[in-house]
């Protein structure tokens, strides 16, 4: 082999050369210098809008874009509690089979028409046309007819009392849309709605931009806009945070937030939703079926432990019922203290299972982080008791169907909350609910008590009922109740103003400014 | 290169686009759930029948497969690729987007990684068992064993420390709008890409250069006494070109197809993007849209390849005509 002279490799040295100086220039990020009511907010998350129409809307990216276009007839402040929203107040009449709202006066749409009865009225015929294929159908099942009696009177029959649907009236899913709108049938085109913001432009994938509603009815907004940009990539976001190119930050990975203990440039606030982890028995199936053997399983469960390993030791324990409008002692009714593995091996000695038994667990896969993490922790605390979880991972399109069969004896999942404990668990524990399979059990105490939650609008007895329903749901333990799930939420050092809420909307976006 | 010859491929290449468009059709509905389950999750459980029915016939998925399969399979020959699901938006626009930025971030990585592999292959070639051979072998090993997604993240993590940048932050300026400005967020998930890329190539130009170095001709070339410069890249890699070119080829089929970790971290709207949300969200018309576009390109690049080799080897030209 002969020799080449050093010089000739000149050029590739150049070439590399080239590549290193590249990397080395930074360009600063411009990400406007502008500052109070002029500026514009810049929130990074993983997700895109799906869908534009708030009836179809699901994906949680989705809802919570809408909500900032649209208003809806009732809002839900920091406590869980209904509050005026496009309707000032509401009486329940009938014997709970009517609902009488009056609207507010003076609210206009951003294409400049005001907000009558006929909007709404057309709204919510809307959403229960079937050929409108809206998921929000469901919520307004109790109602026979939508009448518009004024201008700004609207009122709602009902076939039975339903306490619930005034909750339902605060979702994304019943937006107040123009009736012009439906009828030009540009719903699913360009979002019109009564909200703080205005849609303005959308390049799908990237980016969103929304601009301040000047006439809001509920003052106008402390900022000029918010631009949503998507970044799929949660670790992209949260360096994209470092250098300063965001001024709110969305991330669901607890792993990540481990990262910016000491950050100077940001605030991290780890927010508790309404949304629960929660481990599902099959109460229909082998040892399961013993009310005991399912309690020695929720005593055995050490909470804390959990969090301690799955969320850094931050998440916040819950028992059944998940509403800040509704407290009560997570526990109670389990009889036994959570985590004690003494009393939940007697427990299951008991019941004639002392040499444990093995569980087949799906876990979902894809849709959360947390979900393996979680699924280990219970496998090694219910190891201890001789409960053996064979774990089977699945993606979400698998694990759907096989969890809305029942199929399994155990499932780990992430379940939605609500502010109202009957829409959080009428459709699992009422004989007709729509979730009665996956649920695992039917008992016609849960049923019964969650009929008569739902047939008064009485605050009072409604506590004592929900008290008694997440008693009975311990006692009966059909579940295994965990923790909240979190979302972070990284605000640059100079946002001002902005809170979280319980159900992760951004409706206090509009209270956000820059300093 | 008879005419003859180009049809027989041009056919082949034909038969080969269809097999991927049934095969990708087929194993899409295969797949278990549907675009609602996708969608809503255990909340799709929640629909009662009339609900399922009335989103089913919303998403077109009340059709039989065949009728599907039919009305999407004319709709090529019009050059139509169906709608997106989600958005209504036709998949050539959602394609016509996303198709310029994964082409320019497979050029730019490739305009980093051909020059750059095959030096260093020529270098490690030059004296194979030295310190310079088992060093750019060494680096080019890293450079294939560290995957793209840890390169990426740390590249991404690092220039925000260090720099206080953010690559990904801004809103993404096409090529034609803003030349620096595109150039500046494409150039470091382009350097990502180059260096496992480049790692390929020099391995390839390695062996191929050592096993041409090792023929009479450059002996003979040596003999002559030519300037070494010429024997080098003249005689040497000249003859060395074949698997190079063929190695590049593959690879830039696979740039099209895969960048999509690099697409992701970076957050560029290419085509790997627009390929996993249509995964995800199970909407058949991108999913089979971009892979018939992808296999349409790896066909395309592989007859481009066969055709470079004819020019730069005289011999598998007299093949074509014979046949």
């Amino acid at each position: 082999m002969t020799r080449i002279p050093a010089r000739r490799w000149g050029i590739g040295a150049a070439i590399l050369a080239l590549g290193a100086g590249a990397m080395a220039c930074s360009p600063s990020p411009s990400n406007g210098d502008k500052t109070g009511e002029s500026a514009q907010l810049v929130v990074a998350r993983t997700a895109d809008v799906d869908v534009l129409d708030p009836a179809r809307a699901t994906a949680f990216s989705t809802n919570q874009t809408l909500a900032l276009v649209y208003d809806r007839l009732i809002q839900v402040d920091p406590d869980g509690k209904l509050i005026p929203g496009l309707a000032t107040k509401w009486t329940v009449g009938d014997g709970g089979k009517s609902v009488t709202l009056t609207l507010r006066d003076g609210v206009k749409f951003h294409n400049g028409q005001a907000f009558t009865s006929a909007d709404a009225k057309a709204s919510l015929d809307r959403i229960m046309d079937p050929k409108t294929a809206a998921v929000a159908s469901s919520y307004l099942a109790n109602v026979s007819a939508v009448d518009a009696t004024d201008a700004h009177t609207l009122k709602l029959t009902l076939k039975q009392p339903d306490a619930s649907l005034l909750t339902a009236l605060s979702l994304t899913g019943t937006s107040m849309l123009s009736a012009k709108d439906i009828k030009a049938g540009t719903i699913d085109k360009k979002p019109d709605g009564t909200g703080p913001y205005k849609w303005k432009t959308w390049k799908q994938g990237q980016e969103l931009d929304l601009s301040a509603n000047a006439d809001y009815w509920n003052g106008k907004p402390k900022n000029a806009g918010v631009q949503f940009r998507v970044i799929p990539d949660e670790a992209s976001i949260v360096s994209g945070m470092k250098s300063g190119s965001f001024n709110l930050g969305i991330v669901s990975d607890p792993a990540l937030t481990k990262q910016l203990k000491g950050n100077q440039k940001m605030t991290l606030v780890a927010n508790p939703t309404l949304d629960y982890h929660v481990l599902q028995l099959n109460g229909r199936r082998g040892p399961l079926k013993n009310k005991t053997v399912r309690r020695a399983i929720a005593c055995a469960v050490n909470r804390s432990d959990a969090i301690d390993t799955v969320y850094f030791g931050q998440a916040k324990e819950t028992g059944p019922i998940v509403s800040p409008a509704y407290q009560y002692d997570g526990t109670d009714g389990l009889g036994c203290k959570a985590g004690d593995t003494a009393a939940a091996k007697k427990m299951l000695a008991s019941a004639g299972y002392a040499k444990g038994f093995h569980l087949k667990t799906i876990v979902m896969t894809g849709q959360y982080s947390t979900s393996t993490n979680l699924a280990q922790v219970l496998q090694s605390q219910l190891g201890k008791i001789g409960v053996t979880l064979d774990l089977d991972r699945q993606q979400t399109n698998v694990y759907v169907p096989n969890w809305s069969k029942a199929n399994f004896d155990a499932a780990v999942a992430l379940n939605g909350g609500s502010i109202d404990p009957y829409l959080q668990y009428n459709r699992y524990f009422t004989t007709d609910g729509s979730l009665k399979v996956p649920a695992g059990l039917t008992d016609p105490k849960l049923n019964s008590l969650l009929r008569q939650a739902n047939s008064t609008t009485d605050l009072a007895k409604r506590k004592q009922i929900f008290g008694d329903l997440s008693k009975a749901l311990n006692d009966d333990s059909p579940w295994v109740w965990l923790f909240r799930n979190q979302t972070y939420y990284l605000e640059s050092k100079g946002l001002t103003g902005f809170t979280a809420t319980p159900s992760d909307s951004l409706e206090n976006l509009r209270l956000a400014g820059l300093a | 290169m008879s005419l003859r010859y180009l049809a027989g491929r041009a056919a082949g290449m034909l038969g080969t686009l269809l097999g991927v468009a049934v095969v990708v059709f087929v194993v899409l509905r295969a797949l278990p759930g549907d675009t609602i389950t996708a969608k809503l999750g255990t909340q799709a459980a929640e629909l009662d029948a009339d609900q399922r029915a009335a989103l089913r016939h919303f998403y077109g998925l009340d059709a039989s497969p065949v009728t599907q399969f039919l009305r999407w399979f004319g709709g090529l020959f019009r050059g139509d690729l169906g709608v997106s699901i989600d958005t209504g938006v036709p998949v050539t626009h959602l394609i016509g987007d996303a198709l310029p930025v994964t082409l320019e971030l497979a050029v730019l990585a490739m305009i980093i990684a051909v020059p750059v592999g095959v030096l260093a292959g020529m270098l490690a070639a030059s004296r194979p068992g030295a310190a310079r051979d088992l060093s750019v072998q060494g680096v080019g090993l890293l450079g294939l064993a560290v995957p793209e997604f840890v390169v990426a993240t740390v590249t991404v993590a690092w220039l925000a420390s260090a720099f206080a940048y953010t690559p990904s932050a801004g809103t993404f300026v096409s090529l034609g709008s803003s030349f620096g400005g595109n150039l500046r967020q494409m150039l470091y998930p382009a350097l990502v890409l180059g260096v496992g890329l480049a790692a390929t190539v020099m391995r390839t130009t390695r062996s191929a250069y050592l096993e041409a170095a090792g023929s009479d001709f450059v002996r003979t070339a040596r003999g002559k006494g030519l300037a070494e410069s010429r024997v080098r890249f003249r005689h040497i890699l000249h003859n060395a070109g074949i698997p190079i070119v063929t190695m590049v080829g593959i690879q830039f089929g696979y740039l099209l197809g895969g960048t999509l970790v690099v697409e992701q971290v970076f957050a560029l709207p290419g085509l790997g993007r627009l390929l996993l949300d249509g995964i995800l969200h199970q909407d058949y018309a991108i999913v089979q849209g971009v892979t018939l576009l992808v296999a349409g390109t790896f066909v395309v690049v592989n007859f481009a390849v066969d055709i470079v080799y004819r020019l730069l080897d005289p011999r598998t030209r007299s093949e074509g005509r014979r046949a």
